[in-house]
This record gives C-alpha cells, structure tokens and sequence, in this order.
C-alpha cells in the first residue's frame, strides 16, 4: 500500500523565532525529495519538528502520515510508525551497546504494527544484524560498538544510517548526511541509502546544502529552500543550476 | 547581557548577591598579604544571574590560608562558574573549602568550580574539600581539582629551544596564570592584572 | 531452632558468654572485652547520616551457636517476596536469602571446590574456624588493620564479631575463580556483626565476592561488619560487594587494606539496598609501587540514605590510585559520596584521580558530595572531578527517536550509566544487577 507524509502550512518557532514559514510538501511512499538551502536557513528545525524534538514551536499546520495526524503524538510513537530522522551530530552512549539499543527500537516498531508479532530475541537479532551487515556492506565492528560512543564523524553517519537499515523506515528524513564525508565514503553511504529505500519503498527528504549529493542518489524531486518554505521546485536541474549560481540568486 | 568586571586584591570577606539579568566577573587576588581565614559567600537570589569568578592564589608565606567559599543557588536560571588557580612557592599552604548549595526545585542551574595548583616547592600543601549539596535535578554540577608538577616534556621542549632551566620554569608558570587572565576583555583591566601577577612570581 | 537465639542486653557478661560459646583462647576474650570498653567511650561519628534513632539499648545482641537468624517464611514482607519472583531466585535459594532457611543447596559445589583449595594450600574457612585451626597465623594480622579503636562500630564489631570469613592465599598462589561467601553461605555470613579477614601472601591472586544482588532479608536492624584485608607484596586482591539489605538495616561497615610492595588492592562496592549505609573502604598504599582502586555503584530509593565513599592515603613513592563513583538517587532517595585521598611527604611521584558521577533522577531526591584532596607533595599528578546531573533530554530524545517508550529509554540510559561499574562484575551478577536496576526505575 502506498503510503504518504503530508506536511501541511507547517511554521515552527525556535527561541521565538520563526524558522520554518508556511511550509507545505507531500512526500510518497519511494520518491526522494531533496531540500536544498543555505547554511542556518532552518532546514533542520523543519526535520526536527516532523520528528518532534523538545524545545521548538509547533505554530501552526499538520503533519499527517496517511491519515494520522503525527505532531500531537510522542516522538517513540512516530518512529514506531515509520518516521526515521538522523541527526546532523548524533549524542554518544558510553555503556550502552548498539545492539541492544537497536533491538528493543525494532521490536517496539514491530509490536506497534501488530501486538501478536513475534519479536526478536537477542540471539536473533545479533544474526539479523549481521545478515544486514553483509546485506548493506556495514563493518560488523559498528555493531559491536555503544551507542555512537569514540566514533569518528564518519562512522557516526555509518551508524546512523545502519540504524535506518533496521527500522526500515517507511519515510526518512536525512539531514545533511553527506557533510564531512570524503567522496568516497560519500558513494558508498550514497548507495546504501539507495538500497535501503529499494527494499522498503522507503519515502525521502535529503536535506542538504551541497548539490554532490545528486550524482550518487536519484531525485526524484529537487526543493529550494529559503525563508522557512519551499521557494522553487523543480528536477535535477534546479540542483544544477543552484550549484552554479549559488543560494544567493 | 550586561558584563561588568570587578578586581579585588586580598578581601577579608565578600558576601554577594548577583542582580538579576547581570553578568558580573569577578577577578580575586590572593597574595601573601591576604589574611589567614577568608570567608566568601556568592548568592544567587535572583534569576538570570550569570557570575564568572577568577581567584588568582600566588603565596611564598607559610602561615597556612584558609579559604571557605560558599555559593547557594536560590532561584531558577543561574549560572555561577569559578576557576581557581593556585601557584605555591617555598612553604606556602592553601586549605580550600567549597561548598556549592542548590536548593529543591530549581531549574537550569549551572555551576562549576576547577581548580588547578602548581606545587613548586617541595614543603608546598594544597588541601581541598569541594562539596556539593544538590537538592534539585534541574542541575548541572561540576568540579575539577588538579594539581601537578611541571610536565617534563614542556620543559624539555623549552630547554631545546634554548632557554634556561630558570627561563624555562617561569615561562611555565606565567602561562599557567596569563591562560586565564587572557580571557579578561577588559583591556586595562587585563593589562594591570598582568603586571601585578608578574611582580609576585620570582 | 528459635529457641538457640539467646537475646541479651549489651554487657560485659554477653561478650563473655559469646566468648565462652565459640570456645576461644583467652587472648580473644581479653580483646573483646577492652573493645566493649573502647565502643562505650568513643561517640557517634560526627559526619554522615543521622543515627540518632540507633538506640544500643534496644537492639538484640543474639548468641547463637549456629549464627543464623531464623524467621518465620509468613514474616517475610511481600515486596522481598515479589523481587525473588521478578528476579527468578531458585526456591532453594529463597528461603536462605530470607534469614528463614540453614540450608543451602550448593553445598556439594562448595565441597569439591573446598578440595581443590586444600591442595593448594588455600584457607578459605568461616572466621571462627580460622581463629580455631590457624591460630597463629590469625593472631598475627587479626585488629592489625582495623583497631578496635578505629571508630565506634569498629570497636562494637571487636566485642561481638561472629560469622565472616578467613582466607589466606599463600606465595606465589592465583586463584583463576572468584572465591564467594556465596559457597558458605549456609555458615554464619549473615551475622550482624560479621568478620573477615584475608590475606593474600606474595605474587598471589584473590578475587572474593561477598553479597548478592538478590535483596537479603534480615530482621537484625543493625549489620556493623568489619572487613580487614593485607595484600602482601606483588599480589593482587580483588573485593566485590553487592549490597542489598532489605530496607530496614542500618549498614555501617568498616573496610580497609593494607597494600605491600607492588601489590594491588581493588575494592568494587555496589549498594542497593538498605535504610542507611556508611561505607568507605580504605586503601593504605603502604609501601613502593602500590596500587589502588576503588569502584562504587550506589542507588537510593525513597527512604533510604547511603553514604559510601572510598579513602586512600599514598604513604610511599610511585604509588597510584584510582576511585570511580557512581550514583543514582530517585523517589526522595538521598545519595552522598564522602572520601580522602591523601598524598604524603613520602609519596613522591605518585598519582590520584578521582571521578565522582551523580545522576538525579526527581526534584525529591538529593546529592552530595564531600571529598577531601589533601596533597603534600609537589611532583604528584592529582586529578578530581566531580558531576551531579540529570538525565541527559538530549540521549532520550535521541532514544526516543529511534521508538524507544520513555521508560525504555531511561532505563537503558542508567543501565548505561552504570555500565562501567557493572561490567567488571561476573556475567551473573551482572545480568541479575541490570534487572533489579529494571525493577529499581519502574
């Protein structure tokens, strides 16, 4: 079944500031749109609300995943129903390990979807994790790690989006995952996000102010952000031609 | 915020209260003239009170110093932050007790005290006893002691430069408390700082 | 068996009689009856929680030729009873940790175990046992550590002490098994006024355990243990205590080591349970080249203060230590952590850190901290930091992010908090512990 984010005339204050202004998009189960803006244009804060991240202003409009309306609802409430959002710098965990962490995220995610689901035992679940790990090339040793705890930048992305490999999110909110990323380890993610999204019909929002991006993900959709809304849609071009130009014009 | 800076050189006792929605820095100068028993209190009545205090402690006297330092957080959204550097020559001796007081119920305090010593004779004694008494999780409290010696390797890279054993250590030594003084953005302010500190380090 | 408990005023005729019982040498009674002398004149210490409601008066000084405490199954309040059943204790076991049953099933484990150990040359036996079998051996460190004198419960344990335990690891000896109480615990370790006393000769190895992490039942409302430990030179002695009185015990213990030569001495000390715990074991690095450390987990729950700590004093050169607190106060709970790290004159080039990590779970709830840093010589590297926070909005909502519920996350947060603490326990206790911190938040 098709599936749907429908974000609606959403404004958001932070710190009685409007950052996002009337924003409205609709995003469908498998399109990737990608949002483009400049630096502290508040492109974050848009991901932040759809998440539902204390401390911001919900001022007005909806978010509305087929018809649920998401932003009344807890935030462990939303991702078990399928909303997935990295962070830009994901908090470390020392003492908690990534696997069980990320097994009691998938099995409330499962139980959300059916209360008689079988769940995964800690067994299981490490041999799920190293199916995924083989299936989606992630080094077997991120899984072994805590939470995000003594990784480098690059290793916190990897961790990041290995974790949307196990949600299997049925839409994601990226937020600037290719910054500080070397081309290579820029192609490699690139294609991982890829196939995550070909094997769960995943919808995504990239956020992103470089337009690099679009050479190793497929847009479906390409988005300028400016003010708190969309300013101009448009294809791959509008990527291009924002490369060119800049933000300024 | 308004920040106002205030230099004060062996005070008896203090007793403040900070304003609300002020910033108030304050530099202490403890030397060998400095009483025996000092006793200062910071009080934090009123919100938005934010308090930067620098204690500067350099002593060749023996006659041990007493220090007792009191901050009571009262009210919601304050923030007090204490740095204490320390440096002993000869037989001089520091007796520190902090104690740092936040009552029930408050939210977004924030307070910190660090502390770092510089032992430069063997007959030199620091004592601390920082307590912390918090009564609210609306909190975040931190302390930090740290006394060493030079580090070797500092030294060592000074020496191979050419510089003096006696050249060297004073480099040292003024970098440990010119660290802190930098920070002062008051320019005259910092400059008289600076020339004080000096005339006390042999 | 109710009837072999014998309920006696605080006197000298009670530690004659207790005396008398165990059948010792005349040298210990004498001991004794100069540490009742001592109890009567020292005070209550002047720092810590407030004991005034411990009236010396009204607690019943038991003589028991067997030591044990034997209530009734009914007397057992139903909350102990519901956490042997969260935490899925053997039935077997249920009824000793209970104070209701002698008997405890592992008896043929401790058995071989207790072979094995004689080939070796190990003494692993009940303290009574120690003084009687070993007596000079036992004369020799008995009180060396910890005087009567020490403090007030020091001497009240040196007049009644009874049930505990004695080991000595000979030269050269490493025991690759932890040693636990846990094996004899169908003796005498659950006494009020419990005993040990280890020694760990040269280039030897002792890890003990004593406690468990399942709540302990006892209707002894007074527990003043004394544990005395000397790490000879090269060895390395290894000290766990879980710690989960039921809430109605006042927990004063006194520990300490003395540490040899290039010997180490690591206390790790989990406190659960409870009404009041004064705790803080002692590390006297002794002479060249010794090592200590002192890890602690504490959480106090409504109704409950515990005060544990860890003092150290470097009393030699190239000495080092290393104390890690941790502590969780929630529902009122009062948590404090109180300790000395001294450095000597004579301890040149030696190195302190302490790192003290409070968590505040609820505006009810309290901590403290009270270190003292005494430092005497220039060339040490001393290192304190202490923090008191709350949990961290920012790892929930990262938690919660991911589809984690509220109280998932927090567990899992001091779970994680914990962690560094719990790690170093055997996986069993380990697991057992990360469920009573379960059952402790929920």
């Amino acid at each position: 079944m098709p599936q749907m984010l429908n974000i609606e005339s959403l404004s958001v204050e932070v710190e009685d500031r409007l950052v996002v202004n009337d924003f409205s998009l609709k995003i469908k189960s498998g399109e990737t749109h990608i949002l483009m803006g400049p630096n502290g244009s508040g492109k974050s804060t848009l991901i932040n609300a759809i998440m539902g991240r204390p401390g911001l202003k919900v001022k007005s409009g909806s978010v509305k995943l087929n018809d649920t309306e998401i932003l009344k609802l807890p935030v462990n409430k939303r991702a078990n129903l399928g909303i997935f959002s990295s962070f830009q710098n994901p908090v470390e965990i020392q003492g908690l390990s990534m696997r069980s962490f990320l097994r009691t995220a998938l099995n409330s995610k499962i139980l959300e979807e059916d209360k008689s689901a079988k769940t995964y035992s800690p067994l299981e679940f490490i041999e799920h994790l190293y199916d995924l790990s083989k299936k989606y090339e992630f080094d077997t040793d991120l899984l072994l790690r805590e939470v995000n705890f003594e990784m480098s930048g690059g290793e916190k992305k990897r961790s990041e989006i290995m974790q949307m490999a196990v949600l299997r999110p049925k839409f994601a909110l990226l937020d600037e995952i290719d910054s500080g990323l070397d081309i290579d380890a820029l192609k490699k993610i690139a294609n991982t996000i890829n196939k995550i999204q070909k094997d769960n019909n995943t919808g995504l929002l990239i956020i992103t102010h470089f337009p690099r991006i679009l050479k190793y993900i497929e847009a479906s959709h390409v988005h300028l952000y400016k003010n708190g809304k969309i300013e101009k849609s448009g294809d791959t071009n509008l990527a291009l031609k924002i490369e060119k130009e800049g933000y300024a014009k | 915020m308004k920040k106002n800076y205030l230099y004060i050189t062996n005070p008896n006792d203090l007793n403040f209260s900070f304003l609300e929605n002020e910033s108030q820095n304050l530099i202490v100068l403890l030397t060998d003239k400095a009483e025996e028993n000092l006793k200062y209190s910071f009080n934090f009545p009123n919100k938005n009170a934010e308090s930067e205090i620098l204690f500067l402690i350099i002593r060749k006297n023996p006659i041990p110093l007493n220090i007792k330092i009191d901050i009571n957080h009262k009210i919601n959204n304050c923030k007090s932050d204490l740095k204490f550097k320390t440096i002993l020559f000869k037989e001089a001796k520091v007796i520190f007790t902090g104690n740092i007081k936040v009552e029930e119920n408050l939210k977004e305090i924030s307070s910190s005290m660090v502390h770092k010593n510089l032992l430069l004779s063997e007959m030199a004694k620091v004592i601390s006893k920082p307590n912390l008494e918090i009564n609210s999780n609306g909190v975040e409290i931190n302390h930090g002691f740290a006394t060493g010696a030079f580090p070797k390797e500092l030294l060592y890279y000074l020496e191979s430069r050419g510089l003096s054993e006696k050249k060297a250590k004073k480099a040292l030594i003024k970098a440990f408390i010119f660290n802190e003084i930098n920070a002062i953005k008051d320019k005259p302010l910092r400059k008289q700082i600076k020339k004080e500190t000096l005339c006390l380090i042999p | 068996m109710q009837n072999n408990i014998i309920k006696k005023k605080l006197n000298e005729s009670l530690v004659k009689e207790i005396s008398k019982v165990k059948q010792e040498p005349a040298w210990m009674l004498e001991f004794r009856l100069t540490a009742l002398e001592i109890f009567f004149q020292k005070s209550m210490p002047s720092f810590g929680p407030d004991l005034k409601d411990l009236n010396f008066e009204n607690i019943n000084y038991y003589i028991r030729p067997d030591d044990k405490t034997h209530a009734s199954w009914e007397e057992v309040p139903s909350e102990i009873k519901d956490t042997f059943d969260k935490l899925g204790v053997p039935q077997s076991e249920r009824k000793f940790l209970a104070g209701t049953g002698a008997q405890f099933e592992s008896e043929m484990v401790y058995h071989s175990l207790k072979e094995q150990l004689k080939e070796q040359g190990v003494i692993f036996e009940s303290i009574e046992d120690g003084l009687k079998n070993h007596e000079e051996l036992f004369r020799k460190h008995f009180a060396k550590v910890i005087p009567a004198s020490d403090n007030k419960f020091s001497a009240l344990n040196s007049a009644l002490w009874s049930g505990g335990s004695f080991i000595y690891i000979p030269k050269n000896t490493k025991l690759d098994l932890p040693l636990s109480a846990y094996f004899r615990m169908n003796t005498e370790n659950l006494g009020q006024f419990e005993r040990t006393l280890i020694i760990t000769d040269e280039n030897s190895y002792l890890h003990y355990i004593e406690g468990c992490t399942a709540p302990v039942y006892t209707t002894d409302s007074l527990h003043a243990a004394v544990v005395e430990i000397i790490a000879k030179e090269n060895s390395r002695m290894e000290y766990t205590t879980l710690q989960n009185w039921s809430k109605n015990v006042l927990n004063l213990v006194t520990k300490r080591a003395h540490v040899k030569k290039n010997a180490e001495m690591f206390w790790l000390d989990v406190n659960l349970g409870s009404k009041t715990t004064m705790k803080y074991p002692a590390i006297y690095l002794m002479e060249e080249g010794a090592k200590g450390e002192t890890q602690s987990l504490a959480f106090a729950d409504k109704g409950q203060n515990i005060d544990a700590g860890a003092k150290i004093f470097h009393m030699a050169k190239n000495t080092s230590s290393l104390v890690l607190s941790k502590s969780v106060s929630k529902n009122g709970g009062i948590s404090t952590y109180r300790g000395i790290t001294k450095i000597s004159e004579k301890a040149k080039n030696s190195k302190a850190k302490i790192t003290c990590d409070a968590l505040i779970l609820d505006d009810k709830s309290i901590s403290n901290t009270y270190p003292v840093n005494d430092i005497n010589d220039p060339d040490t590297n001393f290192e304190h930091e202490a923090r008191v926070s709350k949990l961290s909005e920012e790892k929930m909502h990262y938690l919660m992010a991911r589809g984690l519920s509220e109280k998932e996350a927090g567990t899992m947060l001091i779970n994680g908090f914990a962690d560094p603490i719990t790690r170093q326990l055997p996986m069993e206790y380990a697991i057992e512990l990360n469920r009573l911190i379960e059952l402790y938040l929920n």
